[in-house]
Order: structure tokens, then C-alpha cells, then sequence
């Protein structure tokens, strides 16, 4: 059996995570392993719960999205990084680029944007 | 936990209410109050919204309180001030025209999403600039010294400059520092990551377009190149640009001017260019990737920025100066012991400077106010030595290369921060005599206990003492 993609989504919007993870529990093939509310949780609990992709708001009280990407970089072999912004230009995509994230969705087109992004990572990781 | 993401303050609860629809509408947190004296701002931090729209004022007194609070913050979220604000709204209220936009009412949906796009940019600029470090690269190995003598030999001349290394070694650093050396230093640093902005997108950012230029132009934009008029213009990445780019820029470095895209008026330019990549670009020419042409209109002053390993002397130097800035920023204090020092210096640090920024703050998160031992570092950094198996000497990096309290050094300090460091290490040994209650702690350093909680918010070690501070009140 093909394992599932394991994913860790950190936002601070619980209305955000719910309807993210109603969604998901719909698609065979990922595995929602955990769930952080700002960036600090999102550094903790991907070193606990290695998950293959971190699913991250940009914009989240105590530590936001872009300082947690680059601060989960730092580790060992660091997880697949997609940001989800609300605000999508330019110089947005251009931080996430540099704060070193894989991806870059728009929170407005979040479901259609994130399913492509995650499918590739599948697929690039099938094969391991 | 729902934080609330854009702070409505208005005494006309109509049209509050109505301001709020729209930002809920745009799938934003609206927080909406009639007046001030609603929110308790002691728990508060102004950059827990991304912007603040503010219209009639309820509470004279409350307002002026809460102006005080929000003037603390310089970096405070964008004031969007509805009309009956708009011609005196910043002078009166003694905040900063350039931190003060005029919004609208009624509202138009295209007009607040560009202002509320705005913050969030100004936002994230804000945070990258505050980590920045200043003042040029750290250490004193002969290779720096070089760079800083190229740096300081550059500063003057308004030529090009074309800076090449590994990423992560520092080139908007060494970019900063030409810049804040030069005499431009009053005029705008702007920088661009070519690499990271999609080649279509890359004209209009460069150049900027007018209304209706393509589909989503809704109004017309400047580029960042009229955005650094009269400054310094970082294009990083410059060998990830498209060739059709590549004859556009050339032909500003040329002429000095451009249109903006979809538009006919030829602009003038003042804007010295430093550009920046991590490609061999002489490589790329061969490849057939890079012009070659634009490559000797860049390639006027070169600059190579050694990477880390090359350097390794300089690393202690450069722990002290991270962890310093990240305590300076109130984002904990870490030091590391002599053992993981030497660790880190037995690494080959692909990631170069970057990479080391990113573990001290890490380890700065993971230990608050602790030190790191070898065995704390992540496994790749300490892959290639053996562990020490006794307990580690502990030398304390951000005190060690502290001075004595009263003795100036050779090359002066800054007394601002002296005295902070001094005031943190006191404060942090009476809360570790006091077993961590502040109120006792207070008592020791003759301070009232709100006095107290204040220095703590400061130095960012409120976090700290936390649940001492919940279980007293």
C-alpha cells in the first residue's frame, strides 16, 4: 500500500484549520498528522511529528509564517514549505521565496492552488 | 485564538458596522470597537493588526492613550484614516504622514485591498529590514578586511557594482553597507529578488505599468525603479533574468530611462544599481543564457564575498553578533559553550552566513535564555566530531565578549545597548534569586513590580516569567 503524505497545517484561524481539514479528510492520500496555531508551535511540532509538508498562514500572531519557514529550514532534512497568503503579488511570492518556502498559494484560491502543489510533492516523493 | 486582523475604531456605529461587512466580506478579521477604551491595551501589541482604520473618536482622553501606546511601536501597522482625518488627521495626532493613509468612506473595495495589500508588505519589509544586520560584514579575517576595503573604496563612485558569491554569503549585506556609505544614503534603498518574481510579472515590477496595461492593472503602479529615484536599486539574482529582461535592463543602465509597461511617456532615472547573483554569469554567457553585453555594463566593479568555510575564524565573531541583535530585538538571549563553537566550526556550512543566522535564532526559540551544548545542535552540524562525554565547560558567548561594565573599549560601543545588556543581566539574576516571582524580584532591584513588568515586555522576556505573572495577578 502506498503511504499517505503526511501534513502539518499551521494557521491561526480555527475556522480556517477546520474547514482545511474537513476538506482533507476527504483526499485518500494525505494525512493531516497535526495542527499549530502560530509559528513558534509550527517549529515545535514539526521537529516532534516530521511531517513531509508544512502547510503555513503567512500572517499569524507571536511568530509569523515567513520567520517559522526560515527557522524549520534550519533543520535536518526540513520539510516541504507552502505558504498561504492572503495577499497575493510580486513582493509577497518574493519574501516566501526568500524565507526559503517551496510554494506560494493564495488563500483565496486555497483549495485548487494547494491540492496541485501537494500532488506534485506526491509524486515527487512516490518513488522514495 | 482568533487573532483579530484589522482594528476598526469609530464612534459611528453604522458606518463601522458597515466598514466591517466589507472587511469580512474580503475574508479579513475585522475588530471592530466604538471607542479605544474597549480593547485592553496593556495585553496588547500594535503589531497584532496589519492595519488600523480609524474614523470618529469617542473618548478624547482614551484616544490619547491609545496614541501613546501606538507611537511606542515605531514600526506600528498602517493608520488608514476615513476623510474626517484626512487633512490634519497625522499632525494632530502626532504620527508619522508616511505611516497615515488616507481611506475613503464610502469604501471602495479596490482602493482598501490595495491600502490592506500595502500594509501586509510594508509589514514583512519591516521585519526583513529589523533583521538586517547593519554596518557591513562581521569578523576580521583577512578576507573581510578586504571586502570592507572594497566596500568603503566603492561607496563614493556611482558606478555599478556587481556582487558574486554562494547564496547566503551576505550580498545585500556588503549591498546595505555601499549604499549606507555612499552619498545616495539618504535616498532609497530598494531591492528586488529577480529570481523569486515570475518573469512575467518582472517588467511591471521593474518598471511599473499603467491602468489597464494588462488584465488585473486596475490602477497604474510605479516600478521599483521610480520607487529608488535619487537612491540605490539591489537587483538580486540577476542571472535568473530572461533574456528580453536582460535587453530592457541594459538599456536602462544605457540611456537611464524606460516606460513603464503600457505606457508611451519616457521616464527619467537617478538610481545606482548594484546587482547580485550566485551564477558563475560568465558561465551563462557561454551557455547562451546571460548577455554577455550586459554583463561587462554590470560587471564595472566586481565583488566576491568569501563563503563561511573560507572564514571560519570569523565565526565566533559572528555567533556573538547574531545572538547579540536577537536579544537586542527581544527575541531571546542563547549562548553557545566553547565545545559547540568548535563544532560549528568544523562545518562545512553550505548555506554559508545564512544558514548559521538561521540556527542561532533557532536555537534562540528552542532555548530561551539557555545554552546550547555540542549535543543540542542539530545532527548534521555535529556530525563529524565526537561528542565531549563530561559536562561542558560552559563559556557564555554573549557575555564573554561583553566588556567590563565601566571600561570603554578601543573602538568605543554603543552605550544604549551597553547599559540594556547590563540592565537584562541584572534583571534576569534577581528573577533567578527571587525564583522567578517578580514582585520579590522588584523588591531587589528597588523597582515597583509594574515598573518591573514593564523592563520585561521590553527585553522580550515577559514570556519568561509568564506564568509567574498570570498566578500573582
Amino acid at each position: 500500500m502506498e503511504s499517505k503524505l503526511t501534513v502539518l497545517l499551521v494557521d491561526d484561524h480555527e475556522g480556517f484549520l477546520n474547514s482545511a481539514k474537513r476538506h482533507f479528510r476527504n483526499v485518500p492520500w494525505i494525512d493531516i498528522v497535526g495542527q499549530a496555531l502560530n509559528g513558534l508551535e509550527a517549529i515545535a511540532k514539526t521537529e516532534q511529528l516530521k511531517p513531509v509538508v508544512v502547510l503555513m498562514d503567512l500572517a499569524m500572531p507571536e511568530m509569523g509564517g515567513l520567520q517559522a519557514t526560515r527557522l524549520i529550514k534550519a533543520q535536518t532534512e526540513p520539510p516541504y514549505i507552502i505558504i498561504a497568503s492572503h495577499f497575493d503579488d510580486a513582493e509577497h511570492r518574493e519574501h516566501a521565496a526568500r524565507a526559503g518556502a517551496d510554494g506560494f498559494v493564495s488563500k483565496l484560491n486555497y483549495v485548487q492552488e494547494v491540492m496541485s502543489l501537494l500532488a506534485n510533492v506526491r509524486g515527487s516523493t512516490a518513488h522514495v | 485564538m482568533s487573532e483579530s486582523r484589522i482594528l476598526v475604531i469609530d464612534d459611528n456605529t453604522t458606518r463601522a458596522e458597515r466598514i466591517g461587512t466589507v472587511l469580512d466580506f474580503m475574508d479579513l478579521t475585522p475588530n471592530v470597537h466604538a471607542c479605544v477604551s474597549e480593547l485592553s491595551l496593556e495585553r496588547r501589541d500594535p503589531q497584532d493588526w496589519l492595519a488600523i482604520v480609524i474614523g470618529d473618536i469617542a473618548d478624547e482622553s482614551a484616544w490619547t492613550s491609545f496614541l501613546q501606546w501606538l507611537r511606542r511601536d515605531p514600526l506600528h501597522p498602517p493608520v488608514l484614516a476615513l476623510p474626517v482625518h484626512h487633512y490634519e488627521g497625522a499632525e494632530k495626532f502626532g504620527l508619522n504622514e508616511s505611516n497615515f493613509w488616507p481611506l475613503d468612506y464610502p469604501i471602495k473595495q479596490p482602493q482598501i485591498a490595495d491600502l490592506l495589500r500595502r500594509s501586509s508588505i510594508k509589514h514583512l519589509h519591516d521585519a526583513e529590514a529589523a533583521d538586517m544586520p547593519r554596518g557591513g560584514p562581521t569578523g576580521s579575517s583577512a578576507l573581510v578586511q578586504q571586502l570592507r576595503r572594497m566596500i568603503d573604496q566603492v561607496a563614493n563612485f556611482d558606478t555599478t557594482v556587481l556582487i558574486t558569491g554562494e547564496s547566503g554569503t551576505g550580498k545585500e549585506v556588503a549591498a546595505r553597507a555601499i549604499y549606507e556609505r555612499s552619498a545616495r544614503r539618504n535616498g532609497p534603498f530598494v531591492a528586488v529578488n529577480c529570481g523569486a518574481i515570475p518573469a512575467d510579472l518582472l517588467e511591471s515590477e521593474l518598471f511599473g505599468h499603467e491602468k489597464g496595461a494588462f488584465t488585473g492593472a486596475i490602477t497604474s503602479r510605479k516600478g521599483r525603479f521610480e520607487l529608488a529615484e535619487g537612491g540605490t536599486l539591489f537587483l538580486d539574482e540577476i542571472g535568473d533574468m530572461s533574456m528580453p529582461m536582460q535587453v530592457k535592463l541594459l538599456r536602462v543602465l544605457q540611456e537611464r530611462c524606460f516606460e513603464r509597461v503600457g505606457g508611451d511617456a519616457t521616464i527619467r532615472c537617478n538610481v545606482r544599481v548594484i546587482a547580485a547573483t550566485h551564477r558563475n554569469l560568465e558561465d551563462s554567457i557561454v551557455k547562451g543564457s546571460f548577455r554577455e553585453d550586459l554583463f561587462y555594463r554590470l560587471n564595472v566593479f566586481p565583488i566576491e564575498m568569501p563563503a563561511l568555510r573560507d572564514r571560519r575564524e570569523d565565526l565566533a565573531a559572528l555567533v556573538d553578533a547574531l545572538t547579540r541583535q536577537l536579544s537586542k530585538s527581544g527575541r531571546g538571549n542563547v549562548s553557545l559553550t566553547g565545545e559547540a563553537l568548535t563544532m560549528l566550526k568544523a562545518y562545512a556550512w553550505p548555506g554559508n552566513v545564512r544558514e548559521l543566522s538561521n540556527l542561532v535564532e533557532r536555537l534562540a526559540v528552542l532555548h530561551p535564555g539557555g545554552t546550547v551544548r555540542a549535543r543540542d545542535l542539530p545532527t548534521r552540524y555535529r556530525s563529524n566530531m565526537e561528542l565531549p562525554v563530561e559536562d561542558e565547560i560552559i563559556v557564555v558567548a554573549d557575555i564573554s565578549n561583553v566588556p567590563p561594565a565601566d571600561v570603554l573599549p578601543n573602538d568605543g560601543l554603543d552605550l544604549k545597548e551597553h547599559i540594556a545588556s547590563i540592565e537584562v543581566r541584572l534583571i534576569r539574576a534577581a528573577l533567578e534569586r527571587a525564583n522567578g516571582i517578580v514582585a520579590h524580584a522588584a523588591q531587589l532591584l528597588c523597582l515597583r513590580r509594574t515598573t518591573l513588568v514593564e523592563k520585561l515586555r521590553k527585553y522580550g522576556m515577559s514570556r519568561e516569567c509568564d506564568m509567574f505573572l498570570t498566578t500573582e495577578a
